[in-house]
């Protein structure tokens, strides 16, 4: 199991300070609290939990594309967690990102074709010469055309575009992929082919994938293990199965409940809940969920509860499961 | 492959056949552009078109009427003719606005992409911009050609640092707003470095503001220029501007008007044509008007 990890994350807390605010200078959003997980080979992490809760920030942050506040993240034993810009290079291809919005992810003045290549230049392994036949391979293993090499972005679908982001992760040959929310700007039509390339190829090269989503069928279908994030803090964590089955965290159980069913005739009992997400520049004291959770007790309020194994392979951040 | 680069030749004809026809449609674009290449024409074959030596004196024919044998637009006090001066005089309006506009476009962009991208630059560079951009800018250009002393070199450097500030003001939040796109996120994650960044993906995204604003630094250095000439601080005395043209015509506006009206004209023309072309190219540039 251990050959298999690619990437370990222990304590990540990314902080954002606020500016502007005099009365409370120095004050931070902590968009990312604290958080462990790890990531293996040709496995899929899937990261769920709502707006705002800080999934983009943490895959951002696994990634080196935002520099961690605290804690370490190992990339295959490295730390690379205050790397330089300058070091952090080497590693950029062993980690790629697909992006949730496929129109802005691409630059609009330049040719599909010669996006990708730019992606092979900055990389510097290929030789110039094979540059141009590796794209054309990489355009049809997405499922596009060698035509497209020299349409512009805007000439393509949604869809289309969104292989063109999954060429550009995939030409570098990463082993770690973050997909952030990459089929939520997607028609539901496309959004199933979309899913079904990233599985061929996850198939085909071994990668890991971090599925960020908030669509929680979709994380069902893709992720093999699954974390529930709620307001910077990873709540619940479990394989997937396990985690649909028995969700023990009240806030997974509120976010399961909300899932859609497809038999109308099925009467699940829907937990609402009640006020908004607190606001991550003040989070409340103890445990971030229980101004909303309907089992909060007195000790929920002044005690921020551990992860706890509750199950083999099942954690839980909560008092009372 | 073959089959491909064929298409690649068929898409490049048909890009340039449809940018063609869009400046076509656009008259503000093709009127401007061609009062723009006739100036530029005439700059560059003055010596050609120019009728006697502009700087040839017949002081027996001083304040000869417009229509006199061999001077078609008149002679100025020394007896030069006044086409061949206003002429040459185009040579320096064209080389100044072309210079000032192509040097305050490359170094404003320079410095607006580099303050748009670094958080503590930004600070220290725009405030540099407000203090230059808070003296109105004929002022400036005078205070900086006294210090330099007058030479057509030096009109191009001081008009240049003149207008840098607003360009780099502009190149600036254009630059700031493509920053914030995903792609040069995903840039970053693949390793890309800040060099490229800046001047591969980002330069060429806000091109078309800063072109636009590069042909009214243009028209406005052409003006600025005749202004500088024609309160003596410009183009030094012999070498015909139009600014020097107006300011000499100044003494004898009651007995020679034509020493006002065609240089007046001539400079009207000028800026009037590149203004109207920078409209044109506005519109064509900018997606949102379409």
């Amino acid at each position: 199991m251990d050959q298999s990890l690619i990437l370990k994350a222990e304590n990540i807390k990314t902080w954002f300070p606020v500016r502007g605010h005099i009365a409370r200078d120095g004050n931070c959003v902590k968009a990312v609290d604290g958080v462990s997980l790890s990531l293996y080979r040709g496995k899929t992490y899937g990261l769920v939990g709502e707006t705002g809760c800080g999934k983009s920030t943490l895959g951002r942050t696994l990634i080196r594309l935002l520099e961690p506040t605290e804690g370490t993240i190992l990339l295959d034993g490295t730390d690379i967690t205050h790397f330089s810009p300058f070091w952090l290079q080497l590693y950029r291809a062993r980690m790629q990102m697909v992006f949730q919005d496929p129109y802005s992810s691409l630059d609009g003045r330049m040719h599909v074709g010669d996006i990708l290549m730019e992606t092979l230049a900055i990389q510097k392994r290929v030789p110039r010469k094979e540059r141009m036949e590796l794209v054309l391979q990489i355009l049809t293993d997405v499922g596009l055309l060698p035509e497209h090499f020299y349409r512009y972005p805007h000439e393509l679908s949604g869809g289309q575009r969104q292989r063109v982001g999954i060429a550009r992760a995939l030409l570098p040959e990463p082993e770690l992929i973050v997909c952030d929310e990459p089929v939520s700007a997607l028609d539901v039509s496309v959004r199933s082919q979309i899913i079904r390339l990233l599985l061929e190829q996850q198939r085909s090269r071994d990668l890991c994938y971090l599925f960020i989503s908030h669509d929680m069928s979709v994380v069902r279908y893709m992720a093999d293990r699954v974390g529930v994030m709620y307001l910077g803090h990873l709540v619940e964590e479990a394989d997937t199965d396990e985690l649909f089955e028995h969700p023990r965290h009240p806030y997974t159980q509120v976010l399961l409940s909300a899932v859609p069913t497809p038999d109308p005739r099925t009467h699940r009992k829907r937990i609402v809940l009640e006020g908004d997400l607190p606001s991550p520049l003040d989070p409340p004291t103890g445990c971030p969920f229980h101004t909303r959770c309907p089992r909060s007790a007195r000790r929920c309020g002044e005690q921020m509860p551990d992860m706890r194994e509750c199950a083999p392979g099942h954690l839980v951040a909560c008092h009372f499961s | 492959m073959t089959d491909l680069s064929s298409v690649r030749r068929e898409l490049r004809r048909e890009q340039r056949q449809l940018n063609l026809r869009r400046f076509l449609r656009n008259r503000q674009a093709v009127f401007g552009s061609l009062v723009l290449l006739i100036m530029l024409f005439i700059a560059v074959f003055a010596p050609l078109l120019a009728p006697a030596d502009p700087l040839a004196q017949t002081v027996s024919n001083r304040f000869a009427k417009p229509g006199t044998a061999g001077y078609l637009l008149g002679a100025d006090k020394l007896g030069r003719d006044l086409l061949s001066r206003i002429l040459y005089g185009a040579r320096v309006s064209m080389t100044v606005g072309l210079s000032v506009g192509l040097s305050s476009m490359l170094l404003g962009m320079t410095v607006g992409l580099y303050a748009a991208w670094y958080r503590t630059l930004d600070n220290i560079l725009m405030r540099i911009c407000d203090g230059l951009s808070a003296i109105p800018s004929t002022l400036l250009a005078i205070a900086l050609m006294a210090v330099l002393g007058s030479s057509t070199f030096n009109v191009i450097l001081a008009l240049s640092i003149v207008y840098i500030p607003r360009m780099a003001r502009i190149s600036r939040s254009a630059a700031l707003v493509v920053k914030e796109q995903t792609f040069i996120e995903a840039l970053q994650s693949q390793g890309a470095g800040t060099f490229r960044i800046l001047w591969v993906h980002i330069a060429p995204n806000i091109l078309s503001t800063v072109v636009v604003q590069a042909s009214y630094n243009f028209a406005n250095s052409i003006i600025t220029e005749a202004a500088l000439s024609f309160l003596g601080v410009g183009v030094p005395a012999p070498q015909p501007s139009w600014g020097n043209i107006l300011s000499e015509g100044r003494e004898v506006i009651t007995k020679a008007w034509w020493m006002i009206v065609y240089p007046g004209l001539a400079t009207a023309l000028a800026v009037m044509g590149t203004n109207i072309f920078g409209d044109g190219l506005r519109d064509i540039l900018d997606p949102h008007t379409n």
